[in-house]
């Protein structure tokens, strides 16, 4: 058996997609949503569940291969290429666990990209959780715009955790022991933690921009009416000055 | 100033988590006393090395319960707060014949689609009576009873013979009995905690014995080893009096309060003084009387040849009427070397136990399926243990009691004698822990009380 290969990260059209409802081959299938080129190799139910080492060398090609074996059942996994021996009757359902487990990693990885790149505004904004002066009012759109953003990695985080750390299946199908491995090896729950514990100090930290920039808008338009009452007082003052006046040259 | 004198009758898990939930909830000062028969504290809880090579393997007590995903688990707690790192253990492989069955696809295979929905029912039925909170609660107290019905027949009810073979397979060895005599209660928790969900199981890194020798560092108490304790009964006043045989000499001692920590099969062998605590005593011991037994091989090998086929820290073997495999080795990161271990359970372990270990460990090996049989190196060391009628094939008894009424079997002459067991429980370390707890509060309040209508 011999791979054919692929860069489907910089080429996708050159994966040849694999014929159609056939698993019990081996052969290469390019899965566009999550630009991962997957390699599926049938295995007899009686063979030891270990991948040939052309395949590993395939998923191997791109990065350093995490590789698991679990009844019957191996896979390798690479960043935009992956290898999954199985016997043919399972393949469907190991095939879906593992097209699933997939897309959570890729939200997974993505929101911890966006996270990682709020690092440096943070940095520069954290200063404004204490202090927001006349200077910083320019800055109160991106505060904004920034918080919004915020909000929307914590809803896409809170939307996808159930799916990480959800209970194993019990009685456990190959699928359900695969998705639990692969979820388990790629750590996942414990980096949605972190992710937690992350956007919520960018939570902090914004909230209390939010409410010193708040604070300087109020003083701010507490100022002017200050001045209004200055003004009105100087001008009463005047006109009793020229009141006065009139008076004693009567 | 005298400080109540408190006896603990026997030096296992429940005696030492008796001695330090007392030292942490006693609010006036108690004077502690241990009584140890054998020369060692830990009882069940017993990891041993191989003279061969720097390799452990738990002889007793094999796996903790894991509940700290559904509610507060105290045994946890203690475990962290003793510092004692954790390794967690799983399984879900029954080896049927030559074939390894995982999961639901591997029975659907080898056993059929009709074994598979049979059992499937039959996983539905048990969820349906014992839900995940219901098994959490269980009978620590809080739940309702449940009487039961003997396990056998719910296991008659599973449609198909080789779904049934599976189940019982898959819970025999952690029943230490028949299904016959155990309730439908206890058989359906044997096969729950095989469910994440319901509880998952760890050890603890560098054996399990260490939380012996965690609790043993801090209990502040006279440690009398090789005292077997003979009898108990009345003293002057309200006090217990204790006799103890060390070197073939008898001892007395009075006690205000004094626990008995004891498996069943060594609280037979105390004399209770008195008709009315002897009676109490016998009435207990009718109730939770209920002897299971464990046998452990252990073999040790200069390599794990098992793990192409079966690599979870342990596996379900359908020899023995149903025994389990662990992977010994698996509990050590980093080993190279393998030790297997077979933990038989019910009229497999009794019939076993009579024979010498050398024909043991034989049948032991025997017993492997062929495809691991062909490649196993020789054995270069193996050990039997044998555990017969050291657990409760029926923790808690046919119908529950009460619970003061567990722990106080006679509570109008001698209030001062309390009992701490697993079998009042789940027959588990953490139902001895409870056990303790219980116990250990209640002489708290005891020993303040008293101290304050003496002041």
């Amino acid at each position: 058996m011999t791979p054919q290969t692929a860069a489907p990260r910089t080429a996708p059209a050159t994966v040849p997609l694999p014929a159609e409802g056939t698993c019990g081959a081996a052969n290469v299938e390019w899965i566009s949503a999550l630009e991962l080129a997957l390699l599926v190799v049938s295995a007899r139910p009686d063979e030891a569940a270990t991948l040939p080492a052309e395949a590993l060398a395939w998923v191997e090609a791109t990065g350093p291969a995490q590789t698991i074996a679990i009844h019957g059942a191996a896979i390798a996994w690479a960043p935009g290429r992956a290898a999954l021996l199985v016997e043919p009757t399972r393949c469907e359902a190991v095939r879906a666990a593992l097209i699933e487990f997939g897309m959570h990693d890729r939200d997974l990885r993505e929101l911890e990209a966006e996270v990682a790149a709020g690092w440096a505004d943070l940095e520069s904004d954290a200063p404004l959780a204490f202090d927001f002066r006349d200077r910083d009012a320019e800055r109160r759109a991106g505060l904004g715009e920034r918080f919004r953003r915020l909000v929307a990695l914590r809803a896409r985080l809170v939307r996808l955790v159930p799916h990480l750390d959800r209970p194993p299946l019990h009685p456990p199908t190959l699928a359900s022991q695969v998705g639990e491995r692969l979820r388990e090896r790629a750590r996942m729950a414990e980096r949605a933690g972190h992710l937690g514990m992350q956007l919520e100090v960018h939570e902090r930290v914004y909230d209390l921009c939010g409410q010193r920039a708040s604070e300087w808008s109020l003083a701010h338009r507490s100022r002017g009416l200050e001045w209004a009452v200055v003004v009105l007082l100087a001008v009463e003052t005047a006109l009793i000055l020229v009141d006065l006046l009139a008076s004693r040259g009567s | 100033m005298r400080f109540p004198r408190v006896a603990i009758v026997g030096g296992g898990p429940g005696g030492l988590m008796t001695a330090d939930a007392l030292q942490r909830e006693a609010r006036v000062p108690v004077e502690l006393t241990i009584f140890e028969a054998s020369s060692r504290l830990g009882g069940k809880v017993l990891t041993r090395s191989f003279a061969r090579l720097p390799a452990r393997y738990e002889a007793g007590a094999a796996e903790i319960y894991d509940y700290s995903e559904v509610g507060p688990d105290p045994l946890k707690e203690l475990v962290a707060d003793l510092g004692l790192p954790i390794v967690p253990m799983g399984g879900s492989a029954l080896v049927m014949g030559e074939h390894v069955l995982s999961n639901l696809d591997d029975v659907r295979d080898a056993l059929g689609a009709d074994a598979a929905a049979a059992f499937i029912a039959f996983d539905r039925a048990a969820r349906d009576a014992v839900g995940c909170l219901d098994f959490y609660h269980g009978e620590r107290g809080t739940a309702p009873p449940r009487t039961s019905p003997r396990f056998d027949a719910m296991l008659a009810r599973i449609g198909s013979p080789a779904a049934r073979r599976y189940v019982e397979t898959m819970i025999h060895s952690d029943l230490a009995t028949e299904p016959g005599a155990t309730t439908v209660a206890y058989g359906l928790d044997n096969y729950l905690m095989n469910d994440p969900t319901y509880l998952r199981l760890y050890a603890i890194e560098g054996g399990n014995e260490r939380l012996v020798a965690g609790l043993d560092g801090r209990i502040r108490a006279t440690r009398r080893l090789e005292h077997r304790v003979v009898r108990i009964g009345g003293g002057s006043g309200r006090r217990l009096c204790v006799v103890a045989e060390h070197t073939g000499r008898r001892h007395e001692e009075e006690f205000d309060i004094v626990v008995v920590a004891l498996p069943l099969d060594h609280l037979q062998r105390v004399e209770f003084a008195g008709p009315r605590l002897a009676a109490a005593l016998r009435r207990h011991l009718a109730h939770h009387d209920h002897p299971a037994h464990y046998l452990r091989i252990t073999a040790l090998f200069d390599r794990p040849f098992w793990r192409s086929w079966l690599a979870d820290s342990f596996s379900m073997l359908d020899r023995f009427g149903g025994c389990c495999l662990y992977d010994e080795s698996a509990r050590d990161p980093g080993a190279t070397h393998g030790t297997l271990g077979w933990l038989l359970g019910g009229a497999a372990a009794v019939e076993m136990s009579r024979l010498a270990d050398d024909e043991v460990v034989a049948a032991a090996l025997a017993s492997l399926p062929d495809f691991l049989a062909a490649g196993a190196p020789p054995v270069l060391e193996a050990h039997v243990h044998r555990w017969l009628g050291a657990v409760s094939g029926m923790p808690g008894g046919p119908t529950p009691v009460p619970l003061d009424l567990r722990h106080r079997p006679e509570p109008v002459d001698h209030p001062g004698l309390f009992i701490v067991g697993d079998y009042l429980f789940d027959a588990t370390l953490n139902g001895v822990l409870d056990s303790a707890e219980h116990v250990a509060g209640w002489i708290a309040d005891l020993t303040a009380i008293r101290r304050e209508a003496v002041a």
